[in-house]
């Protein structure tokens, strides 16, 4: 049971203004005494991993190609279903089971490059502040407080209305996406182990700034950021759905989860499954996403707290 | 407090700077604002015509300084769709996005204020828990995911409800349900943690032992204490709102900002997207220092932390 003590940060004041920083470290859990569920949520992971990077294995079809005569076929167990198309076709006759595999595979790796660029420009940038100090520190705490004070759809639509919607466009866009937060972590990390003194002892023996931070720090910091990557992952794989699913993310033909669902839209009334099957895949990548980050987190107990 | 006030305040004019600035260099640094202002095709002439009108021939600081005199006017030009000033269609956008808004915090409250508090008091039964995976449920599934399923199940199966459209009561129903449940799992969450807390005090225990009922104790002494985080994190969560609403908004054609914007990305409608853009990004800076003075107003325990 959490005691008094550990409320206390929720009335500071110097974390108004980073709602999104709560958000992604407060967020709901499962209680304690779900444990099993980390084992189906490892194993539904690691499941939806494998049959993504299997999918030109697995994939019965290409998923980009058009059968007019086999189009809006339904799933299998419905009538009029055809047993070559496990999920059935949409309304240009492509395979969904097809268009699923490689729009999962699409979204994850999205997702997990969004993130790495997030993790680059973000520890950068806390390294940097929480070394350096002074100035630097000032301008770069006051753009995570302007980057957390925004709703970040809007930077988002901002930057594709500009920069158009080309696929390298939208990993910049989920790399900008959660920078801050690793900033900010890096940064409160290595304010408290500046003060060590093994730290100490490093710069007393002549080490330089980058190597102090690279060599003595970074390792020592290695398990929050893990885990917070984890987490933007997890965030990063709605977002980019998100903006695919608008139509702002990845351009037709080519399938994500997200654009699938956007796109089969107009073919609701008559075709449900085209937009069910790829939400109800969304859902489940999202919890096993979630349950995987949350799962890191307990079992790392890091405290992603901010200071 | 006065201090406070001043340091809160100078921090939200220099955010305001930095966004309207960074918008005005990002419009310059990715090419003429001319070719996002002006329809595509444009013939030379009228070309370079427009590009006096807007003063984009003039030095870059005096263009900053137009830019902020059309800030101030609130003239940003015509949309390119509707040939109208930006203002007067965002204008007509605003009270349909803000009642969303508000149905969207209401039932928040309403469901997340008293899950959170039978989360707490049932925490040792199968219920809390229940109450807990529901929560989580509705962290998990992306709001646009739910969205179309919520149009999936009752307004193509059911034909309850409509499936696009703000015109009347019913048309709330499901956007608000959609944009809320992330809001709601959060809240649930966060009431649950405060009350735990505020139920292991020893004034509670008092409480008890004066002979109030079990429902006094908790409501009027538990609660009461337990509402403050709850009132922040509520204050801290506008982004997220903000971010999700442009998102319910497109999917239910909800006649609001956030649907205007998505469009005006989608077809290059840059004068109502940067309008759009500093409007919004300014409303938003805006609640949330009024929140955070508000919150310092309450507690005084805010301003001793420091500003």
């Amino acid at each position: 049971m959490p005691n008094a003590l550990e409320a206390k940060p929720l009335i500071k004041p110097v974390s108004m203004i980073t709602g999104a920083a709560w958000g992604l470290l407060k967020r709901p859990t499962l209680p304690s005494g779900t444990n099993g569920m980390v084992v189906v949520a490892a194993g539904l992971a690691l499941l939806l991993i494998t049959v993504a990077l299997l999918a030109p294995v697995l994939a019965p079809f290409d998923p980009d190609q058009q059968k007019l005569l086999a189009r809006l076929k339904p799933p299998v167990g419905f009538e009029r279903a055809n047993l070559t198309y496990l999920l059935g076709t949409d309304q240009l006759g492509r395979d969904l089971l097809s268009r699923c595999l490689y729009g999962l595979r699409l979204t994850l790796a999205l997702a997990l490059l969004g993130t790495l660029v997030g993790l680059v420009i973000g520890v950068g940038l806390g390294l940097a502040a929480g070394l350096l100090g002074g100035v630097v520190d000032a301008v770069i705490m006051g753009l995570v407080d302007i980057k957390l004070s925004l709703p970040f759809t809007l930077v988002a639509l901002l930057v594709i209305a500009l920069a158009g919607t080309d696929i390298a466009v939208l990993i910049g866009v989920l790399g900008i996406a959660y920078w801050a937060h690793f900033t900010r972590l890096v940064r409160a990390q290595v304010l408290s182990l500046r003060e060590l003194p093994y730290v100490e002892a490093a710069r007393a023996s002549g080490g330089s700034g980058w190597r102090i931070a690279t060599t003595h720090m970074l390792p020592n910091i290695i398990s929050p950021i893990l885990v917070m990557m984890s987490l933007n992952f997890s965030n990063l794989i709605l977002l980019e759905s998100s903006l695919s699913f608008l139509g702002l993310g990845v351009q037709p033909p080519t399938a994500t989860l997200g654009s699938m669902v956007g796109q089969g839209r107009d073919y609701m009334a008559s075709a449900p499954w085209i937009v069910a099957v790829p939400a109800l895949l969304i859902v489940l990548v999202s919890l096993a996403a979630m349950l995987m980050g949350d799962f890191l987190r307990d079992r790392f107990d890091v405290r992603l707290r901010e200071r | 407090m006065v201090e406070f006030l001043v340091a809160r305040v100078l921090r939200v004019v220099v955010t305001l700077w930095a966004i309207i600035s960074l918008v005005f260099i990002a419009t310059r640094l990715t090419g003429n604002p001319i070719d996002f202002l002006m329809p595509e095709g444009l013939d030379a002439q009228s070309r370079q015509e427009m590009i006096a009108y807007w003063g984009l021939d003039r030095p870059t600081l005096e263009q900053y300084l137009l830019f902020w005199r059309s800030l101030m006017t609130g003239d940003f030009g015509l949309g390119l769709m509707e040939r109208r000033p930006v203002a007067a269609i965002f204008g007509e956008r605003l009270g349909q996005s803000a009642s969303l808004l508000l149905a969207t915090l209401a039932l928040t409250v309403a469901v997340g204020v008293p899950a959170g508090i039978a989360a707490a008091i049932w925490r040792r039964s199968i219920r809390g828990t229940a109450v807990l995976v529901v929560a989580f449920l509705g962290y998990a599934i992306p709001n646009f995911v739910l969205a179309i399923l919520l149009v999936l199940i009752f307004s193509l199966s059911l034909h309850w409800l409509p499936s696009a459209g703000s015109a009347s009561l019913t048309h709330y129903v499901m956007p608000t349900i959609a944009l809320s449940a992330y809001f709601v799992a959060g809240l649930t969450r966060y009431t649950r943690d405060a009350m735990l807390d505020v139920l292991s005090q020893d004034y509670m225990r008092t409480a008890r032992a004066k002979g109030l009922s079990e429902a006094a104790v908790v409501l009027r002494h538990g609660l009461r204490n337990a509402l403050i985080p709850v009132v922040t994190v509520l204050g801290l969560q506008i982004t997220t709102l903000v971010s999700g609403a442009v998102v319910i908004e497109t999917v239910f054609a909800w006649h609001g900002v956030g649907d205007l914007l998505v469009g005006a990305t989608l077809r290059r409608d840059y004068p109502v997207l940067q309008f759009g853009v500093l409007v919004v990004a300014g409303a938003v800076v805006v609640v949330n220092i009024a929140v955070d003075l508000a919150y310092a107003a309450i507690d005084p325990r805010v301003r001793l932390a420091g500003a």
